[in-house]
C-alpha cells in the first residue's frame, strides 16, 4: 500500500513543484511521444479487428484497405456455426485453460504461504533453489524430456497430459508472485490468529488469502494469458483433436485457405484475444494493485 | 555391548521424542509446499536430468530398443556440426537485435509515464500499452505473420499505399527475405514487450523516493539530468533481470520459427527441436544439443551478471 500511494504521489503533488518550472513544450513532447507508442500498440489489433469485419469478397483486394467498405458480421456466425470442430477446440482451450489455473493458483498459493509464514528445515534451501531455476535456461531443452514423461505416464493427447506440464511449467513465477505478497501481510495478524487456536490451513483460508486476493488475481492473469494461447506443448504433446486446442486450430488455418478466408479466421482471433483483454479490463484495478503490492519486488 | 547405559537410553528416548516433536512442527509446512515439490521434480526436474541422461545415449524415440551409451559422441558431433553453431550464431543474432530495442523503448516510456501528472491519464496509457501483452505469444507471431504479408499486410499497407514507399507491383517479402527476416520477427517480439517490460520498469520506478527528486531539484538539476543521473541507475536491478530472463527467451527462440516458418531464420532450437521430433527422433543427439544450447546461453547470462551486478553498497 504505502508502495502505491508512493507511486500516485509521484504522479501528483511533488513533481507539480518542477513541471511548473519547466517549458510547456516538453510536456507536449512527451504527451505526444506516449500517443505515439499507444498508436503503434493498438494498430495491429484494430487491423484484426477491422479485417474481421470484412466481407470476404473485400477481404483479398489488392491494394488492401485497412477498413471495410461494408463492414458485417458474417465471418463471427460463420466461423462458429460452420466451421467444423471449431467448437470442440474451444471446448478443449476452457478446459485446459481452466485446469491448469487452478492448479497453479492453488499450490503456488499453498507453496507461498508456507515459504513466508511456515518454518520448516529446507526453506531457505527451496527459495534459494527455485530462484535460481527462474534464471536457468533449460524451458525449451527441457520440452524433449516433458515428451518423454507424458509418454511414460501414458498421456500423450489427453487433456491432462496438458494440464499437469502447463501448471509445472508456471509454478515458480506464480509462487514467487504469492511470496512477494503473503510477505506484505502483518505478522501480528497471523500471530492473533495462532493464539486464538485457529490451525494453519484454516489461518491460510480465511485470514491470509482473502487480504492477497490482489496478487492471486496477478497470478491469474498472466497465467491465463500464457495457458490460453500454449502452443510448443500442445504442438509437441498432442496429435488429434481429441486434446488439441484453439491455438493449434489458429495455426492450421493461417494458411488461409478453404473454409478458412481470412476474416473468418480473423473473427477466431478476434474472440481469442478478446478474452485476456476483457479479462484484464474488469480486473485491471485489483490487477495493478497486486502488482505495487509485492508481485514484482523481490 | 548388549548392556545398555542408561545416557545413551535417554538419549534414544530423547531423540525419539525429538522425531515426533520434529514431525508434528513441520508436517504443515511439508503438506504445503508437497504438491509445488512434486510437481516441480515430475515436471522439471525429471525431464531436463533424463534429457542429460539422454544426451548420452544413441535413443532413438520411435526405435529404443537398442539404445546404448556412447559417452560423449553426441557432444562431439554437435561441437563440430556447423548447423548447429550457424543455429547458435542466428539466435544471437535475433537476441542481439532484439534485446536493446525491447529493453530502451520501455525505460523511455517508464520514465515518461512516470511524470504523467495526472494518474487517469497515466492509468490510460498505460492500459493502452499495455494491451499486446494481454496476447499469448503463439497468437501475437500469427497476428504479425499476417502483417510482414507481401499483399495484404499491414506494414506494406502502411509502407506503400500510405507512405507511397515503394510499389504493389513488387511489395517487399519480409519474412522471405534473408535480410530482414530476422529484423522482422525482433521488432514483433519489441511490438509485444513493450508495454509488459514498462509496467516492470516503472514498479522499479516507483521504489525511488521522492525526497531523491526534491533534493535533486533544488540543488538546480534539469530534469534530463534527474532522468540519466538518478532513474536510470536505479533501475540498474529490474534492468538486470529483465535482461537475463529475454536473454534466455530470446536465444531460444522456437515458436516464432514452428508458427511463422520461414527458412532463411534457422535457430539452433529449431535444429534440436525437429531432431528430436521428426523422423527417426535421434532423440540423444537432440539432447546433446538441447544442453550445449543451454550451456551457452548460461554463459552469456552469467556475463551479463558480471557486468550488471549489484554494488555492495547500495544494497
Amino acid at each position: 500500500m504505502a508502495v502505491e500511494r508512493n507511486l500516485r504521489t509521484h504522479g501528483t503533488g511533488t513533481r507539480a513543484l518542477g513541471n511548473r518550472r519547466r517549458p510547456p513544450a516538453g510536456v507536449a513532447v512527451r504527451h505526444l511521444v506516449l500517443i505515439f507508442f499507444c498508436i503503434v500498440a493498438l494498430l495491429p489489433i484494430i487491423w484484426v479487428i477491422s479485417m474481421s469485419l470484412k466481407p470476404v469478397s473485400e477481404a483479398y483486394d489488392v491494394p488492401i484497405k485497412f477498413f471495410p467498405v461494408h463492414p458485417t458480421l458474417d465471418a463471427y456466425s460463420y466461423a462458429f456455426n460452420n466451421i467444423p470442430d471449431l467448437p470442440h477446440y474451444f471446448i478443449n482451450s476452457v478446459i485446459v485453460t481452466t485446469g491448469g489455473l487452478i492448479g497453479v493458483m492453488v499450490v503456488s498459493s499453498l507453496a507461498g504461504y508456507a515459504l513466508v509464514w511456515l518454518s520448516f528445515p529446507g526453506r531457505r534451501i527451496l527459495l534459494t533453489v527455485l530462484a535460481a531455476s527462474l534464471f536457468f535456461p533449460t524451458q525449451i531443452t527441457s520440452v524433449i524430456g516433458i515428451y518423454q514423461v507424458t509418454a511414460q505416464l501414458n498421456l500423450l493427447d489427453t487433456l491432462i497430459g496438458l494440464i499437469l506440464p502447463y501448471i509445472a511449467i508456471n509454478l515458480v513465477v506464480s509462487t514467487f508472485i504469492m511470496t512477494g505478497v503473503f510477505r506484505a501481510l502483518p505478522k501480528e495478524l497471523l500471530e492473533a490468529a495462532r493464539v486464538d487456536g485457529c490451525n494453519p490451513l484454516r489461518t491460510f483460508i480465511q485470514i491470509a488469502m482473502p487480504l492477497c486476493a490482489n496478487g492471486l488475481i496477478v497470478v491469474a492473469m498472466l497465467n491465463f494469458i500464457a495457458m490460453w494461447g500454449e502452443f510448443l506443448l500442445v504442438f509437441t504433446l498432442t496429435s488429434t483433436i481429441n486434446s488439441q486446442t484453439l491455438t493449434i486450430a489458429m495455426f492450421q488455418a493461417a494458411a488461409g485457405t478453404g473454409i478458412w478466408e481470412w476474416p473468418r479466421i480473423a473473427a477466431v482471433f478476434s474472440v481469442m484475444i478478446s478474452a485476456p483483454i476483457v479479462f484484464f479490463i474488469i480486473l485491471q484495478k485489483w490487477f495493478m494493485k497486486g502488482l505495487m503490492e509485492g508481485a514484482l519486488r523481490q | 555391548m548388549s548392556k545398555i547405559s542408561p545416557t545413551t537410553r535417554n538419549q534414544a528416548i530423547g531423540r525419539g521424542l525429538a522425531v515426533r516433536r520434529f514431525v508434528r512442527r513441520n508436517t504443515t509446512g511439508y503438506l504445503f509446499i508437497l504438491p509445488l515439490v512434486a510437481f516441480l521434480l515430475l515436471y522439471q526436474l525429471y525431464p531436463i536430468l533424463r534429457v542429460l541422461w539422454l544426451s548420452f545415449t544413441n535413443f532413438r524415440n520411435l526405435y529404443p530398443d537398442g539404445t546404448a551409451f556412447v559417452g560423449l559422441r553426441n557432444y562431439s558431433r554437435a561441437l563440430q556440426d556447423p548447423i548447429f553453431w550457424q543455429g547458435i550464431g542466428q539466435a544471437a543474432e535475433f537476441t542481439a537485435i532484439f534485446i536493446p530495442g525491447g529493453v530502451l523503448f520501455p525505460v523511455l516510456l517508464a520514465i515518461l509515464l512516470d511524470r504523467v501528472r495526472n494518474p487517469k491519464v497515466a492509468g490510460v496509457y498505460r492500459t493502452l500499452l499495455y494491451i499486446p501483452a494481454l496476447i499469448p505469444g503463439p497468437l501475437v507471431f500469427i497476428l504479425w505473420n499476417w502483417i510482414y504479408g507481401p499483399t495484404q499486410g499491414l506494414l506494406n499497407l502502411i509502407l506503400i499505399g500510405g507512405l507511397h514507399l515503394g510499389s504493389w507491383n513488387n511489395p517487399p517479402t519480409w519474412l522471405g527475405n534473408d535480410a530482414w527476416v530476422i529484423p522482422c520477427i525482433a521488432f514483433m517480439e519489441w511490438w509485444w514487450g513493450l508495454g509488459y517490460h514498462t509496467i516492470f520498469f516503472m514498479v522499479g520506478l516507483s521504489g525511488i523516493s521522492n525526497d531523491l527528486y526534491e533534493a535533486a531539484r533544488i540543488d538546480g538539476a534539469s530534469e534530463r539530468q534527474i532522468a540519466w543521473r538518478i532513474s536510470l541507475p536505479l533501475l540498474k536491478p529490474m534492468l538486470l533481470i529483465i535482461l537475463i530472463l529475454r536473454l534466455s527467451t530470446a536465444m531460444g527462440v522456437l515458436v516464432e520459427y514452428l508458427i511463422m516458418g520461414h527458412d532463411p531464420f534457422h535457430p539452433w532450437t529449431v535444429y534440436m527441436y525437429n531432431l528430436a521430433f521428426q523422423n527417426a527422433m535421434p532423440m540423444g543427439h537432440a539432447a546433446a544439443i538441447g544442453w550445449l544450447g543451454a550451456i551457452i546461453m548460461l554463459a552469456f547470462a552469467l556475463v551479463l551478471y558480471y557486468f550488471l551486478r549489484p554494488d555492495p553498497e547500495t544494497r
